[in-house]
């Protein structure tokens, strides 16, 4: 089994998975409804990054802390346009409401850019050997990145005021405002930085495949699946849940069971692996048994 | 106001409301010309094929509203037109978003609410199987533009066919991996479809007829963000030649993944119906230069006779060139449906039904000879081979 390959490839898009599943989670922390638009923070984000490059001709890096920003103020933005008015409404209305802006958000990317795919003038690299498995140097950039980020975000929670107050609302929104955190901006700083985390994520992914305006949609059940399998509403867990997921999905389709299947006395070729067809299979199933086994994810907390 | 006038006000609009809905109950059947329903892929990985299906549609309906000498296979020529049935013929179009769920919502809404006689579409199999079923059930025609997985055979007697069934594409694929490379085990690396699954099967079948085998089959669902794992299970593999499709933008994604992880499609890579992707992949330079090599087949479309009556109109309304090949199926699609309903002389579904193979048979179209067996697929399968050879595809000649 070519090991390193597999390492490889599932913290790359452990990487992608984490960042936009951080947000998820963060949001649903606080605010208690799971945000479906959330992953279409991702895509704005990466079309943002594409818009910058594009139009105003700046450096990439440059670009991308730009637009960054700018998907930080976009989902702060719809908060405050379309989530603020429904808080006092049963999850159900605010579900159904981020399903729509969801869509809103979507074809407007494709009214505007079309459904084609499109790249990043970024140059990736060639695939640098490690071992007998390749990487390029784009991916390297991107892990780095993810890590910088998620190091830099622990911090935050845990070495600032900030980052208490955020914990403290998570934990317990009213009590935390009896004690006199101001969790309204609280609760604004939450999707400044969970938005941003996505666009973040957005263009990461964009970078590694492509941008389509689809890009999004296809994350929602591996994000989702991240964010859950790591405990919902806790970032720790949403980190870890998408590692799991990753390894999962390329790990499940990686084995070569031949041998295993000629051991038992079966006939085999000298190739038998899990079809391709039942890749989300494999983290899906192991999300399922996580949750008959523990109900609140890896890292999450039992509720009363 | 008096009670008589509020009676009679009630009765007035109760009886607009039976009009509206008798109206809309009887749809097309007394209604002066006809509305036709399309499906495709406006949006998601098929969309370059989809929105070029739509104008290849749209113009021969524009044809046959303006008045259109119909050429057919003997010489002669059928007038159609300004209009049939007696009005203008119109284009119900819904968008099928490349995924077989948002396929089966516009084929509900076009049967269901515009009530049309003829659903046309689609060229992804995915999305044709499923909708045709329904149709078929709903004694609705449907004819298909471009899909040609061998399950639609079995689908029903409404149902029809513009393009020949995959499973003749399965010999010449295998034919030329062997004449390029001698090749002896094989990869599929196809889409989770029914498209997908009938090429894989056409094509071990050819592989083993020819002394050789399907070392692994890799099937992967459209639309996705990372295929390393499956690219991962056939580079394992090692194959001698890997037989590869992607719609649109899944090949971008695919060989910018293959070559990631030390692939080199341009080697070994054959591609059937490469015409699905070559717009996409042409469009980044990078990617063009990865797929560069890439032998495969398609069906063969070109000519005098296809620029005459397809290329150049299309050229002139659109400003623009055929973007895939399947505008053209998509055109003699129309072409046909619109002769089988002029034959019929209403827009009765059932007496259209009647007429869309003999129509097909005798109509000469621009993607070739329409003819259809008894199951409503048809008949003729001129393939050629072609190369991917500077961002676009050039005809080759297998073994140099």
């Amino acid at each position: 089994m070519q090991i390193v390959q597999i390492v490889f490839d599932s913290l790359i898009r452990a990487s992608e998975l984490g960042l936009i599943a951080i947000g998820l989670t963060m949001v649903y922390s606080v605010l208690r409804f799971p945000n479906f638009a959330h992953v279409e923070y991702a895509t704005a984000g990466a079309y943002f990054a594409f818009a910058v490059t594009t139009y105003l001709r700046l450096d990439f890096m440059v670009a991308a802390v730009l637009a960054i920003l700018l998907t930080a103020l976009f989902g702060l933005a719809t908060d405050w346009l379309v989530f603020r008015h429904l808080r006092r409404r049963s999850d159900i209305i605010l579900m159904i409401a981020s399903f729509a802006l969801s869509i809103a958000i979507r074809q407007f990317i494709l009214m505007i850019w079309g459904p084609s795919p499109r790249f990043y003038t970024v140059g990736w690299g060639d695939p640098l050997h490690i071992g007998n498995a390749l990487i390029t140097p784009m991916q390297i950039g991107i892990i780095a990145a993810a890590t910088v980020c998620m190091a830099g975000f622990h911090l935050l929670l845990n070495k600032t005021k900030l980052g208490v107050s955020m914990r403290a609302s998570a934990d317990n929104t009213q009590l935390s405002e009896a004690c006199g955190i101001p969790t309204d901006r609280v609760v604004r700083v939450i999707w400044l930085i969970g938005s941003g985390f996505a666009g973040l994520g957005g263009i990461l992914l964009a970078l590694d495949t492509q941008l389509t305006p689809l890009m999004g949609e296809a994350m929602i059940i591996p994000v989702f699946g991240a964010a859950i399998l790591g405990g919902i509403g806790s970032p720790y867990g949403a980190m870890l849940g998408a590692l799991i997921f990753g390894f999962a999905e390329n790990l499940g389709l990686g084995i070569n069971w031949a041998p295993i299947l000629h051991g038992l006395g079966l006939s085999a070729g000298n190739f038998a692996f899990i079809p391709a067809g039942y890749k989300e299979a494999v983290p899906f199933a192991l999300l399922i048994a996580m949750l008959i086994w523990r109900p609140q994810g890896v890292m999450g907390r039992k509720r009363q | 106001m008096t009670i008589k006038s509020s009676v009679g006000r009630a009765l007035l609009l109760s009886a607009a409301v039976i009009a509206t809905v008798a109206m809309t109950a009887t749809g097309n059947a007394n209604a002066a010309g006809v509305n036709l329903g399309l499906f495709t892929s406006l949006t998601g990985s098929s969309a370059v094929v989809g929105q070029d299906m739509e104008r290849g549609a749209q113009l021969a309906i524009d044809q046959v509203n303006a008045g259109y000498e119909v050429p057919m296979k003997d010489g002669t020529t059928v007038k159609l037109g300004p209009g049939l049935l007696g009005g203008k013929v119109t284009l119900s179009v819904e968008d099928a978003e490349s995924n077989p769920k948002s396929a089966m919502d516009a084929v509900r809404k076009l049967v269901e609410v515009d009530k049309v006689p003829v659903v046309m579409g689609e060229y992804s199999s995915g999305l044709t199987l499923p909708t045709g079923q329904y149709t078929n059930k709903q004694h609705i025609v449907q004819i298909a533009i471009g899909a040609n997985s061998p399950m639609l055979r079995d689908i029903g007697p409404y149902f029809f066919d513009m393009i020949a069934l995959n499973n003749v594409e399965g010999p010449p694929m295998v034919d030329l991996a062997v004449k390029d490379l001698k090749a002896k085990t094989y990869a599929t690396l196809v889409p989770n479809n029914p498209y997908g699954i009938g090429l894989q099967q056409a094509i071990c079948d050819a592989a083993k007829k020819a002394g050789g085998e399907c070392a692994v089959t890799v099937n992967y669902e459209p639309n996705q963000t990372d295929y390393r794992a499956q690219l991962q299970q056939v580079k394992r593999v090692n194959p001698d030649a890997i037989m590869f499709f992607a719609y649109g933008s899944d090949a971008t994604l695919l060989l910018r993944q293959a070559h990631e992880l030390g692939m080199n499609p341009g080697k070994n890579w054959f591609g059937p119906e490469m015409s699905n992707w070559v717009n996409e992949v042409s469009a980044n330079p990078d990617i063009s230069k990865i797929a560069e090599g890439i032998r495969g087949i398609d069906f063969s479309v070109g000519g005098d006779f296809y620029d005459k009556t397809y290329a150049v109109p299309f050229e002139a309304k659109f400003n623009a060139k055929p973007a895939t090949n399947f505008g053209a199926f998509a055109y003699d699609t129309a072409m046909v449906t619109a002769l089988a309903i002029n034959k019929a002389g209403n827009a009765d579904p059932a007496a259209i039904q009647k007429e869309v193979a003999a129509e097909a048979g005798k109509y000469k179209g621009v993607t070739g000879d329409k003819s259809m067996d008894k199951d409503g697929m048809q008949v003729n399968a001129t393939l050629v081979t072609e190369i991917y050879k500077d961002g676009k595809l050039e005809p080759y000649t297998p073994g140099k």
